[in-house]
């Protein structure tokens, strides 16, 4: 049985269809991450899920039964929304103690229950010295960890996060990220967490539902939706700097498989096994669009084979690496990720050695993947 | 990065530059501020808000009265110079866009103050760039300003200060309003205009990403006071003190909490569990029994299931996170986090003992009162 089922459920506002028939579940214990860009419908799904919209269709079960018609403290569902609003005249402990001391839980939590409670989830988000400050003698962080914690203490079945970090700062961010996944990892939150930072989402889901206006574009672990994905949208959505696309014409060998790049004076060409051809066999002669990450391109001043003609055009230092834009036709950059600064080549010609094992090629009309590269 | 011959130009200097707000002169917001730019260079001025960057930049533009100090362009003095005798193009922030002007009659304003012809400005092929580069489309050109998204309205500020011949660009946050997407986009199209017109840029930002991918050298500022010059790579490797070193990378450097204590006359590292050589490099600048701050940077954390080399620090996985091109472990080593990136093929669990080796020649330490970097190599 899973914790969370929830089963074709739609929701629209009027004309627009916010959620369209989305299904998926989450076992106790699983984080499942709603990707996608603004206007994708996480935010109704997750406020559907918490009883705050009503369903137009479907189904949503907790543990085998049917909560539709629960209202949102009948659910067993918390929600943590970005707007962390701590109460500024009580203390962290009041702040945590404060919904287990609700008037509808009187029964349930003693005084001495809620300390317990309130000291053990205190302990894990690392604030139990904090507990007699008020929000405003607190960092952004510390805020952050009291608002969570708040949450926490109610022992919710469903843990609901909207976007929880994605106001702060850089550093912060990145740090509140690691340890969130440690605190739902060791309290075996079963969580649905929104967001539409792929870094996160990678991150902090078991699972990914990519979702596109309202849609479920692709459900899958991490590295389903990094190497795997299963159409251009996905592609786009997940990587920075984000995938190199062109358009090529894909031609069919013995035992090769050649990419005719358009404009261009080279051909992507790689061995191609039996089972693989028949799959690819509708789109010989067709035109394709032909993807590789940046990072899974090197730069040469040599020709070799798979090799692409460009012009390096600039160079962005990031961290420890460069990010290299290299014009391959008058209007089409593609981007190259190295460890190498090659500012010497800078406004030179150079030539992109593609691995051919890394290649992604999707159906230009609908998006939809046609191949992945062997070892991806 | 530009490559510079050996004689190159000083484009821009700046001679303990000062500058105080209020009626007393009591907010003192530039301290003492000496840097150069060098001919066709592009400077990132970065630093946290209230930094005095802002500030800088108006009185290099002329916008603010310099209180003491010279500000040079070329041989020039230009300290006192009104702002429409220096040639400088500016972008702001906030976009001081003409309202009753179209974005295309903003954008060719200062061609036309200058007496350029509609003739003159049809013919002109960098407007004809720009306009592609940074993707203002049509029906964008013939509207308001007030019709506008801050990002729109902020790239029209950026291609007008652009469109026109200047000796040196001024730009502060041009690109704050975008979002994240347009923004990385804007930032490789203006590196590129950049190599374009081989002018001297001026930008100031509070985004480490946005300075590193940007600037040829850097300026980083606190509280008024310079702190470091440098290209990105000195900068990111050669940090002179630990603001510096906290505030550049992604993700951020390593801080832990050490000591020094002598044994058989050789000084070592103590953290709590563990000990480790002292590089040679440091050794005439620690002192025994004395509080450090060691410094070192994700990339430079080697990890290992096995103790199986010597000098490894152990420690246990905290979280693995798999981020698609990279996976990255955050580790517990006593009570301390240490952060390093691994391959995509490794993958741990919560809780493994993970053995650590800090890469000697990439260790910094810093001084624990004073937070200044100790290292010969400075």
């Amino acid at each position: 049985m899973y914790r969370l089922e929830v089963k074709n459920i739609s929701k629209s506002f009027g004309k627009i269809n916010a959620v369209k028939n989305l299904s998926f579940n989450c076992k106790e214990g699983e984080a499942v991450v709603l990707l996608g860009p603004t206007g994708a419908g996480k935010t109704t799904t997750l406020r559907c899920l918490a009883g705050l919209e009503e369903l137009d269709n479907g189904d949503i079960y907790i543990d085998g039964k049917n909560i539709n018609n629960f209202s949102p403290d009948h659910r067993e569902v918390a929600m943590f929304f970005e707007n962390y609003a701590l109460y500024p005249h009580m203390t962290v402990y009041e702040n945590m103690a404060y919904p287990l001391s609700a008037p509808s839980r009187k029964n349930e939590y003693n005084k001495k229950k809620i300390n317990e409670r309130v000291q053990e989830v205190a302990e894990l988000l690392q604030i139990s010295e904090l507990l007699d400050r008020k929000p405003n003698q607190l960092s952004g962080g510390q805020k952050q960890r009291t608002a969570l914690g708040r949450t926490l203490v109610r022992k919710p079945k469903v843990f609901l996060l909207d976007e929880p970090i994605a106001h702060l700062d850089a550093v912060l961010r990145h740090r509140m990220r690691g340890e969130m996944k440690s605190i739902f990892q060791k309290l075996e939150c079963t969580v649905v967490y929104v967001t539409h930072d792929y870094k996160e989402a990678l991150s902090i889901g078991d699972r990914i539902l990519v979702i596109k206006k309202g849609e479920l574009i692709q459900l899958g672990t991490a590295d389903d939706i990094w190497s795997k994905m299963n159409n251009v949208f996905v592609a786009k959505l997940v990587g920075d700097p984000p995938i190199n696309i062109y358009n090529g014409i894909l031609h069919l060998g013995e035992d090769n498989l050649k990419i005719e790049l358009k404009k261009q004076e080279t051909n992507i060409v790689f061995k191609q096994e039996k089972a693989e051809k028949e799959n690819l066999g509708k789109w010989k002669g067709k035109e394709v669009l032909f993807a590789i990450r940046p990072n899974d391109i090197n730069i040469s001043t040599t020709k070799k084979a798979n090799s692409i003609k460009g012009t390096l055009a600039a160079i962005e230092a990031i961290s420890s690496s460069y990010e290299i834009s290299v014009y391959i036709s008058e209007e089409k950059i593609f981007k190259v990720k190295s460890k190498i600064n090659f500012a010497d080549l800078l406004n030179k010609e150079i030539y992109l050695n593609i691995d051919s094992e890394k290649i992604h090629l999707f159906n230009p009309q609908n998006g939809e993947s046609i191949y992945h590269g062997r070892s991806l | 990065m530009a490559k510079f011959e050996e004689k190159v130009e000083i484009k821009v200097n700046l001679k303990k530059v000062n500058k105080y707000y209020g009626k007393k002169r009591e907010i003192h917001a530039v301290k003492d501020l000496s840097f150069y730019c060098r001919d066709k260079e592009f400077v990132a001025i970065l630093g946290p808000s209230g930094c005095g960057k802002s500030s800088t930049l108006r009185m290099l533009a002329g916008l603010e009265e310099v209180n003491s100090g010279t500000i040079y362009f070329g041989d020039k003095e230009v300290s006192n110079t009104p702002p429409s005798e220096r040639n400088v193009g500016l972008a702001f922030e906030n976009y001081a866009l003409y309202p009753h002007l179209s974005v295309y009659d903003n954008i060719v304003f200062p061609l036309r103050v200058r007496g350029a012809t509609d003739e003159d400005i049809k013919n002109n092929k960098r407007l004809d760039e720009l306009i592609e580069l940074f993707k203002i489309d049509k029906s964008t050109l013939n509207s308001y300003p007030k019709a506008l998204s801050g990002g729109q309205a902020q790239l029209t500020s950026l291609v007008r200060c652009l469109i026109r011949e200047a000796d040196v660009y001024l730009l502060d946050e041009p690109l704050s309003h975008l979002d994240e997407e347009m923004k990385v986009r804007m930032r490789t199209t203006l590196k590129i205009m950049h190599n374009k017109m081989k002018k001297t840029f001026i930008y100031v930002t509070h985004d480490q990403l946005e300075a590193f991918a940007l600037a040829d050298r850097i300026i980083i500022m606190n509280f008024g006071v310079l702190q470091q010059a440098g290209n990105p790579n000195d900068i990111y490797t050669k940090p002179v003190n630990k603001f510096v070193a906290s505030f550049i990378g992604e993700p951020p450097m390593n801080f832990l909490n050490v000591h020094t204590e002598k044994e058989d006359s050789d000084l070592l590292i103590h953290g709590k569990s563990y000990k480790l050589p002292l590089p040679d490099r440091f050794k005439s600048k620690l002192k025994e029994d004395k509080k450090y701050i060691l410094g070192i940077r994700p990339e430079r954390v080697h990890v290992s299931p096995k103790n199986d080399l010597p000098e490894l620090v152990l420690a246990k996985v905290d979280v693995f996170e798999n981020l698609g091109e990279v996976n990255q472990l955050t580790m517990k080593l006593d009570d301390e986090v240490i952060i390093t990136e691994i391959e995509p093929h490794k993958k741990f669990e919560n809780g493994d003992d993970i053995y650590i080796h800090f890469d000697a020649n990439h260790m910094h330490l810093f001084d624990a009162d004073t937070l200044v970097c100790l290292d010969d190599k400075l």
